[in-house]
This record gives C-alpha cells, sequence and structure tokens, in this order.
C-alpha cells in the first residue's frame, strides 16, 4: 500500500515562489492562477519581530469537503492520498471552492473548471517527484510514502516544532519563532491556512484545558503546545 | 571618454544616481548597449546588440574545484539574437584585431577542457563531471592565510586604507523628516532582470516602501497608499506597506522596480526605482558600489501614478 504524505519545512522556505511557477508551467496555468501559493506573515513589534512565509494550497484532506459536496462526483479522494478532479466531469458549480476549508481551489473561466493541486498525481505514479518539490530551491519540500520505511518523510515528519494538520497527511514544520495562531491569523489575513492551525491548536487547547480529568493527557497536550511554540519569544498573541 | 560599451549590464538602474548616468551617456558619442532585453541602459545607446537568453547560447564553462559545469543551449535563439561572444568577436572583425578571437565556442570550452582528459561531448552529454585528479573545494575554510575572515590584511593597506577594517561613518544622517532610504532583494526576482517575465510579473508586479507604523502616521500613511520618495537625486513614486519589520528611521524598498523601458510592457512604470534615489558612490578601497547613504522624505502622494 502506499500513502503519500507531504512535509514544507517553513523554517527555510526563502519565499521565492519556485513552487508556484513550476507548478503554474506543469499544469498549464495562467500566471494569475496558482495551486499553491506563498504569503509573507508577519508577527511582533520592532525591533522584537518576526517576518517568515506561510504556504497555502490544498492539504489533501483524509475526507475531502470538496469531494463530499462535489454534486457530479468529479472530484475524488484516491487511495494513496491525492485528491483529484476529473475536468470532464466538472461543471463549474463552484460547490467545492465554498466546501475547501483552505481557500485551494482555483476557477479557469477558460476551462469553467475549479480546478486544484494533484499533488501531481500523474508524476508519483511513474515515480516522480511533484513540480513543487523538485524545483524547491533549499529542499523545503518533501512527499513520501509513509507505508516505505525506507522513505525520507519518517526523518522529515520527526524534525523538531512540526505539526501534523488536522485531517490531512500533510505536516509543517514552524519556524522556531511563531508562537500563537492568532499571529498565523494576523499574517495569513483569512486564507485558509487559519482554519489550518485553528483545526491543529484548538483541539490541543480543549484537550489541556480538560486536563484535570486526566492528567496524564494534559501533559501530553503540553507537550505537544510547547513543541509547536518551539520556545521562542512571546511577542503578546497569547 | 567619448565612447562606451555596455555588457549585460545596467548602470541607469543599478548604479545609483540614475538622472546623472543619462545624462553622462547623452555626453558619449557612441553608446552600445549588448543586451538581452531592453534596459535603462540600452534605451540611450545608439546601437543595441541583443544578444541571446541564457537557454539559447553556449556560455564558457565553469569550474570549481574538482567540479567543470557548462551551460548549453536547450533551444534555438527565438529571434535574431546572437550569444555574447559572437558579438565580441564581430566587433574584433570590425575593428581589425579579428585574429586574436578567431575560434568558436566550442574550441574555447574544448581548450580549456584538454587537461581535465574530458572532451567538450562528454561535457555537454553529462553537463556536471568531476575531475578525479583535481581536489574537492573545501568549504571548511576560506582562501585566505588565516582560513578565515581577515579583518587585518597588508592588502587593505596596500589599497589605500588601513590594516585594519575601520569603520566609516555614512555621510548622511536620518534627521528631522528624513529616513534612511535602505534597499536589498527578494527572492522572486533577479536584480533588475526579471520583472518583466509574466510567470514572475505575476507574483511581484511591483516593490513597495517598508514603514514603521510611527512613521507612517507622522505623515498620514496608511497602508497601501501611494507615497512619493524623494531627495536630492530624485523622486519615486511607489506603495507604502507599513509593518513593524523595519527601523522607524528608515524606509525599505526591493531593488530593480520602476522600469522606464516602454519595451517592457508588463514591468515598464511599475513601482519605485531605488538607484534613482543614491549617490554613486564608490567604496574606499575595495572599488564597489556604495549603496545606502542616502535620506529621502517620504509623503502621501495624491492622484494616480
Amino acid at each position: 500500500m502506499t500513502r503519500y504524505a507531504y512535509f514544507i519545512d517553513l523554517s527555510i522556505c526563502a519565499g521565492c515562489e519556485s513552487c508556484t511557477v513550476a507548478c503554474q508551467n506543469k499544469n498549464g496555468l495562467d500566471p494569475n492562477l496558482a495551486y499553491t501559493r506563498i504569503h509573507r506573515y508577519e508577527a511582533g513589534t520592532y525591533p522584537d519581530m518576526l517576518g517568515t512565509f506561510v504556504v497555502n494550497q490544498c492539504l489533501h484532506c483524509d475526507d475531502p469537503p470538496c469531494a463530499q459536496v462535489c454534486p457530479t462526483g468529479a472530484t475524488q479522494k484516491t487511495a494513496e492520498g491525492p485528491v483529484v478532479v476529473e475536468y470532464d466531469q466538472c461543471i463549474g458549480c463552484k460547490y467545492c471552492m465554498v466546501a475547501c476549508p483552505y481557500d485551494a481551489r482555483v476557477f479557469d473561466e477558460e476551462k469553467n473548471a475549479a480546478r486544484k493541486c494533484t499533488e501531481c498525481a500523474d508524476r508519483l505514479a511513474v515515480g516522480r517527484k511533484p513540480a513543487c518539490v523538485e524545483t524547491c530551491l533549499t529542499g523545503a519540500r518533501i512527499i513520501g510514502d509513509l507505508d516505505d520505511p525506507k522513505s525520507i518523510i519518517h526523518e522529515a515528519i520527526k524534525r523538531p516544532n512540526t505539526i501534523q494538520m488536522a485531517g490531512t497527511g500533510f505536516y509543517f514544520r514552524l519556524p522556531p519563532q511563531i508562537t500563537s495562531q492568532e499571529a498565523l491569523a494576523d499574517g495569513t489575513k483569512g486564507t485558509g491556512v487559519v482554519y489550518a492551525w485553528q483545526s491543529v491548536l484548538q483541539p490541543l487547547g480543549q484537550l489541556f484545558m480538560g486536563g484535570a480529568a486526566a492528567a496524564l493527557l494534559a501533559s501530553a497536550a503540553a507537550f505537544a503546545v510547547k513543541s509547536v511554540k518551539g520556545g521562542g519569544a512571546d511577542h503578546g498573541h497569547e | 571618454m567619448k565612447a562606451g560599451i555596455f555588457f549585460r549590464i545596467n548602470p541607469v538602474k543599478s548604479s545609483g544616481d540614475s538622472a546623472r548616468w543619462i545624462k553622462a551617456l547623452q555626453k558619449l558619442e557612441l553608446v552600445v548597449a549588448i543586451d538581452t532585453q531592453m534596459s535603462e541602459t540600452a534605451m540611450y545607446a545608439h546601437y543595441v546588440l541583443p544578444e541571446s537568453h541564457y537557454l539559447e547560447r553556449m556560455d564558457v564553462l565553469s569550474v570549481v574545484g574538482d567540479t567543470i559545469s557548462i551551460r548549453q543551449p536547450v533551444i534555438k535563439p527565438l529571434y535574431d539574437t546572437k550569444p555574447g561572444y559572437e558579438i565580441i568577436q564581430s566587433l574584433a572583425k570590425a575593428c581589425g584585431v579579428g585574429e586574436y578571437f578567431n575560434f568558436t565556442m566550442e574550441q574555447y570550452n574544448q581548450a580549456q577542457l584538454g587537461p581535465s582528459g574530458w572532451t567538450l561531448p562528454q561535457l555537454l552529454a553529462k553537463g556536471v563531471l568531476k575531475v578525479a585528479t583535481a581536489t574537492p573545494p573545501d568549504y571548511s575554510k576560506l582562501p585566505t592565510q588565516s582560513g578565515k575572515a581577515e579583518l587585518v590584511h597588508e592588502g587593505y593597506a596596500k589599497s589605500g586604507g588601513t590594516r585594519v577594517v575601520g569603520w566609516v561613518p555614512p555621510k548622511t544622517q536620518p534627521e528631522g523628516d528624513r529616513l534612511r532610504l535602505l534597499h536589498g532583494h527578494q527572492a522572486v526576482h533577479s536584480n533588475g532582470y526579471t520583472q518583466n517575465v509574466p510567470a514572475l510579473f505575476a507574483r511581484m508586479p511591483e516593490n513597495v516602501l517598508w514603514i514603521h507604523p510611527k512613521t507612517a502616521s507622522a505623515r498620514g500613511i496608511k497602508d497601501g497608499d501611494l507615497v512619493e520618495v524623494a531627495n536630492e537625486f530624485g523622486k519615486e513614486r511607489l506603495k507604502a506597506k507599513v509593518t513593524e519589520g523595519i527601523r522607524p528611521d528608515c524606509v525599505w524598498m526591493c531593488h530593480g522596480f520602476g522600469t522606464m523601458v516602454p519595451e517592457q510592457r508588463l514591468a515598464f512604470g511599475k513601482g519605485a526605482n531605488d538607484g534613482a534615489l543614491y549617490p554613486i558612490l564608490v567604496t574606499p578601497v575595495s572599488g564597489a558600489l556604495g549603496q545606502g547613504d542616502a535620506t529621502v522624505t517620504v509623503r502621501k502622494a495624491g492622484g494616480a501614478k
């Protein structure tokens, strides 16, 4: 069995957006349509200030809302992980665009289709890496098979300050200074990444609040929150 | 000085005081620009000799330690252009010194490869080759006597400085309503060369002026406002980005924008040219271009650009 997981090391993303352009070239997209987008994110006040990059794209949900709402079944979750679209069957109703928590769909007027990243499923099928992974300047993007013990993905997702996005096979290594979901929300200005971070951090927070009932779980949660925070300076966003 | 030939260099935009460069070029009897695109400098040239793009031409091979690599054409030239060396060769011939340039780039690279034991077809096939008898580069130390970055060196004294690298105060200070102008690069674009590339233009069509919230509010500037940045060298307009990521007494912009060339249809007039706001400053000892020694006023600009 193959189960793809995708890892992005935001601590070394240079913000060059080569991934965006390589993806556009591979998928024949107009330069104004992008499956993967890089946002600059800032938090704190001068001089105690952080500027870094966050990535916004399809996270290939385990149970994708876009596939659930698709009236024609054009969007499908594959067994290997990628969420793919049969464009012949897409009627351009845009339900998927509303349903997507990550704002990952782009509407192609010319094709009358709500297009998206397929994790380059066609390339993966022939043993190649996705265009974004292949081109990444700093090696921040890594894809691998969780069921393959030799895959580099195992080492990647164990790197410090790495979080798994809830309900997905997507992992982000956060820059060490990132301290809170509010900070991320400021920086991403209502993109799907806000939802993403909420979906990761809120369940952890709830677990922590109910900790009196299960001290062991609480300490585990506290450890998880701490590891997400990575010991960086608190910029007053808590 | 009567003539200037500019080969893949655009001082009007990248060497400070754009207005002074333009005046200087206008005084020359002959200005020739060899470039892959119409640059600001080419705009003031009497002759523009269009060079093939890097994907269309073969360059001189490069060697790092034990590794040889080559940039070779992957497509035929799309337009009526020539590789840079052919342009130089033709000029040499016209000047009556053609015999010194009587070789092709293939022959030149093959001659360079000679001692390595490899042939040009092998290098072209592989792209990158190792030379077994050569020493790999040692990145653990610098090629100095001490192996470290040397702040004390006789060479500095011999070049007109002192043995010890010293602090030279800038000529300007951010005082009154003046702010220091800083500039830099963002990874999306390469210097001033890629602003008109459609895919990169879509990612970053213009630069913005980073300005601290306190500095901005004192001038009635809000995020996204069009502002005018001015000093004794020039006047530029671009949008403000109000951010905590800059000192309150400084402003910052990305280099390479404010394209003055109408032929660069996408990039023309987008953003601001930092080069228009700096003096032409040659740094002592190194002779490098000194940039960053300028202050500017910033005010909200009315109307569209």
